[in-house]
């Protein structure tokens, strides 16, 4: 991706534009994994400060043919903010784990990427399969942990994941198949009219 | 696991790129991406799918995040934010150059000390960071050793000697299992050798379904292994399978069953 190259160059040559991209793009994001093992906002901020600093000093190591920006990124976030939630002090302030009202539900926060429809996304995935992908994904929950958490055989919990992201596969292939079907009607369209004048 | 159907149908891609697989199995999900390199449009997929999944759980933070951020990084990291934007020099003249050359060299000498001391600061807290997360690794290993002393004392606990196959009499194990606390330990006191290629898997066995995959594990010194504890399990087997496991048991490497 364009944007990803261009946030991995400028933060290489220590450039502050390439900081700024990131927080534009994909700090709301990012700050969500934090939230979502922390569920707390001055726990979440310290993991973000301190995943950021990590992504600033490592740079170097991220390896486009291994994974995705976000992908390295977002592994940084959660792993960062799972360590703090293991901190003795993390657990004496945090006795109850009500949400935060500020939290926004999903499909209602601020989309800005690629045309995708996020909340079409979210409309094609049912709960059962979302609950999954969101203890493994965003909280980083072992298959264990959560089939102890949820009552619900490991067995059962495979295939969930597996259907559940075949799910945001095969919805997101169809978004993007929408927007590149309208985009080629309004070059048609365009075209038509030009060769009419 | 030998065709890019198997590798699909595993799901391995998916826990891969959840980050939930263990050390040996990430590895062998890497060799598949190159070994296989048509997969790596389903990695990519995936990535996408989950990235737009990570968007859709978008939280806002509060205004003024991002400045605390990079002052936090300013004034953490030993690689400091160049606020240039990437040097371009446009208009700047010969004069203002030269004037910012001397001053710059200027600046240079009576920071030098400041820098020296900053530099000796630094080492310091990373020497402190070093010897902080070792003594966090040994805490958590320790904390480790306990969990297990815990469980094995636990007097609920069911320990089962694995029976073995004719083909690995050899194999002398204890599957420590405990229906309440939903845990099992494997004791290892004999397993066959197996290649570099290879790993064990555990599956579960019950009435009139497929064997369900369970922990791919090797042995790195380990005696107790804590593995997966699958409700309902009538019996548990143990099979030699390619490293990274597989999703159908090979019964011809079946080491040995116990029944739960």
């Amino acid at each position: 991706m364009q944007l990803d190259q261009q946030i991995h160059d400028k933060i290489l040559r220590r450039d502050q534009g390439g900081l700024q991209l990131l927080y534009d793009n994909y700090l709301n994001s990012l700050y969500g994994f934090a939230f979502k093992v922390l569920r707390n906002h001055d726990h979440s901020e310290d993991a973000i400060q301190k995943s950021f600093l990590k992504i600033w000093d490592n740079i170097g190591q991220f390896n486009a043919q291994k994974s995705t920006l976000f992908t390295w990124m977002s592994r940084i976030v959660r792993n960062t903010a799972i360590d703090i939630s293991r901190l003795k002090s993390f657990h004496v302030e945090n006795t109850s784990d009500t949400l935060d009202p500020l939290v926004h539900k999903v499909g209602t926060s601020q989309i800005n990427e690629d045309s995708i429809d996020v909340k079409n996304l979210l409309e094609h995935l049912d709960d059962k399969y979302a609950i999954v992908i969101d203890y493994l994904y965003m909280r980083g929950y072992s298959q264990q942990q959560l089939s102890d958490e949820l009552d619900i055989p490991l067995g059962t919990i495979k295939t969930r994941v597996k259907k559940g992201i075949a799910i945001l596969r095969n919805t997101l292939s169809k978004e993007q198949k929408i927007f590149l079907g309208f985009l080629s009607l309004l070059l048609l369209t365009l075209l038509f009219n030009f060769w009419k004048l | 696991m030998e065709t890019v159907k198997d590798i699909r149908e595993s799901g391995l891609i998916e826990y891969y790129v959840l980050d939930i697989l263990s050390k040996e199995e990430r590895s062998q999900v890497e060799k598949y991406l190159i070994q296989f390199p048509e997969l790596q449009k389903d990695y990519l997929e995936i990535q996408a799918a989950m990235q737009s999944y990570a968007q859709s759980q978008n939280i806002i933070p509060r205004k003024g995040l991002s400045n605390d951020i990079t002052n936090y990084i300013n004034e953490n990291s030993a690689n400091k934010i160049n606020k240039g934007g990437g040097g371009k020099s446009g208009s700047s003249s010969n004069l203002f150059k030269f004037l910012t050359g001397i001053l710059g060299l200027v600046s240079v000498g009576a920071l030098w000390f400041a820098f020296q001391k900053d530099n000796q600061i630094k080492e310091i807290q990373n020497e402190y960071a070093v010897y902080q997360s070792d003594c966090d690794s040994t805490v958590n290993a320790q904390n480790e050793k306990l969990s297990v002393l815990e469980f094995l004392n636990n007097p609920d606990n069911n320990s089962l000697e694995i029976t073995p196959t004719d083909n690995y009499s050899n194999t002398k194990l204890i599957l420590h299992s405990n229906p309440n606390t939903r845990r099992n330990f494997l004791q290892v006191n004999e397993l066959p050798t197996i290649n570099r290629d290879q790993a064990f898997q555990l599956w579960s066995l019950k009435d009139g379904q497929n064997p369900i995959p369970m922990n791919v594990f090797t042995l790195e010194g380990e005696i107790f292994i804590p593995l997966d504890f699958e409700e309902g399990t009538k019996t548990y087997a143990i099979t030699i399978e390619q490293a990274g496991g597989s999703q159908v048991p090979t019964l011809t490497r079946l080491i040995g069953t116990v029944n739960v």
